[in-house]
């Protein structure tokens, strides 16, 4: 997935870094503790936060996130955007919830899911 | 005099010793035979640069004829004679293996252009000709040679000491949220053009980070030392106060003292400390109410990776301490 999928999937709006739209997305991170998200071992992955302040972009450029996902519609702050654009990583403002965009990527990153039934319970009766 | 210009006198007066005539003088040299005309020598000098011919009888040196000699030939009407008729046969050589400040000697006593550079000492073998210019020209191109030396020298020991060590230093304020992540960004941009590896870059980010987060939620202030060593990188992160109570709480995931308002930014989440430590190949704190708060961090670059036994291959005695701490 890139970032690009991303943006169409949440119907969200691009902020700044259209230019990284072509980047891949490998893994998600959903936190508003930064702590948490700077103890995640991935990298290019979408960060999906309701914080708003320039540590997003700080804790994305450390990381080496793909781009942020700010949560209900939310405006970043000024230095987050420009930050954001300094380091090339894209911002995108979602209308939805962090759990109904949690719910609509985790469905779009396993795709197989509903097409391929799962062989589970093996030793079901 | 500077002490510089000192130096410079004394090492073109040594260059002036160590040059030899043979490496400073004309080897393609053109001869007139003694039964060759003032006219014929003054043509050719015309067309050539040069303002003076050895005479050459048989491959033995038997004269020099300068425009001098030419001007005094046309006003004793013999400029159509054979030079051997008037030519003086007093003639001051140097040979070649003298060096040019015995050349440059012969000039000042003589007051001659140039001279013709002899085989051996008392030889009239003829191997070339020597001017003052073919000395200074050669004597600069040495000079030159030399800076280029020094100056290549210079930029080896100065890319030398640059991969040696590396060495940022953060000053940072207490409360300065907004600058939080500075030191920690300009670091990773640093040792990723240092060619660190992008995940131990990552690791030490994150250090720094959460280090440099700390210094500005929980002290009075401090700074933070970013040291890029050949097989290791050392974070130091150093503070004012009011230092940690209870050290092993503190390092507990999860605690923390920090307040609503921290963590309405997104932090003070007590996972700071134990990150660092997780981050850190070999991670070192100290903290008194006096003194203030003292991490270490340090992150092993590949060319030190732990050996079979576990500790790094090389450590000094000190840091093996450190590393024990964990
Ligand atoms: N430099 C410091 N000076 C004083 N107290 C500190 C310092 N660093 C950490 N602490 C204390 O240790 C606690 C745990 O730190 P940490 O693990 O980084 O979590 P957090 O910063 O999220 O609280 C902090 O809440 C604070 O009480
Ligand atoms: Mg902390």
């Amino acid at each position: 997935m890139t970032v690009g999928d991303l943006v169409q999937a949440l119907e969200g709006e691009v902020v700044c870094g259209e230019e990284h739209l072509g980047r891949a997305v490998n893994a998600f991170a959903a936190s508003d503790l930064l702590s948490d998200v700077l103890a995640f071992e991935k990298q290019d992955y979408a960060l999906l936060t309701g914080l708003t302040n320039a540590q997003i972009v700080r804790t994305a450029d450390i990381t080496g996130a793909s781009c942020i996902v700010i949560v209900r519609n939310k405006q970043p702050q000024p230095a987050a955007v420009a930050l954001a654009q300094a380091s090339g990583i894209p911002i995108i403002m979602a209308r939805c919830t962090m759990f109904e965009a949690c719910a609509l990527l985790s469905r779009l990153a396993e795709p197989h899911d509903d097409a391929v039934p799962r062989t589970s319970n093996p030793s079901g009766t | 005099m500077t002490q510089f210009h000192e130096r410079q006198i004394r090492l073109v007066h040594e260059l002036m010793y160590q040059i030899k005539v043979r490496e400073a003088m004309t080897r393609e040299v053109v001869t007139f035979p003694p039964t060759a005309t003032y006219r014929d020598i003054q043509l050719c000098l015309k067309r050539s640069r040069f303002s003076g011919t050895p005479i050459v009888d048989e491959g033995h040196l038997v004269g020099i004829v300068s425009i001098d000699d030419i001007i005094t030939a046309f006003d004793r009407g013999c400029i159509d004679e054979p030079i051997q008729l008037t030519m003086t046969r007093e003639l001051v050589t140097v040979p070649q293996n003298y060096s040019v400040i015995a050349a440059s000697n012969l000039f000042h006593k003589y007051g001659f252009g140039r001279l013709p550079v002899v085989s051996r000492p008392g030889s009239d073998d003829l191997v070339g000709i020597i001017t003052f210019s073919d000395i200074l020209s050669h004597l600069l191109l040495k000079i030159n040679r030399i800076a280029e030396r020094v100056e290549a020298h210079e930029r080896r020991l100065v890319a030398h000491l640059d991969q040696q060590r590396d060495h940022l230093h953060f000053e940072i304020a207490p409360d300065g949220f907004d600058r939080a992540g500075v030191a920690a960004t300009l670091t990773k941009r640093r040792l990723l053009s240092r060619g660190v590896p992008a995940p131990l870059v990552r690791r030490v980010a994150v250090i720094c980070y959460e280090a440099e987060m700390n210094i500005i939620l929980h002290s009075l202030g401090g700074f933070m030392d970013v040291d890029l060593l050949p097989d290791r990188v050392e974070v130091t992160a150093a503070d004012e106060g009011p230092g940690i109570a209870d050290l092993e709480k503190a390092m507990q995931p999860g605690f923390t003292t920090a307040n609503e308002k921290i963590r309405a930014l997104g932090f003070g989440a007590g996972m700071g400390l134990p990150n660092i430590k997780r981050c850190a190949d070999q991670f070192h704190i100290t903290s008194s109410m006096e003194a203030g708060t003292e991490l270490q961090a340090t992150v092993l670059l590949p060319s030190a990776v732990p050996t079979a036994a576990g500790v790094p291959a090389s450590v000094s005695p000190s840091e093996k301490e450190v590393a024990h701490d964990r």
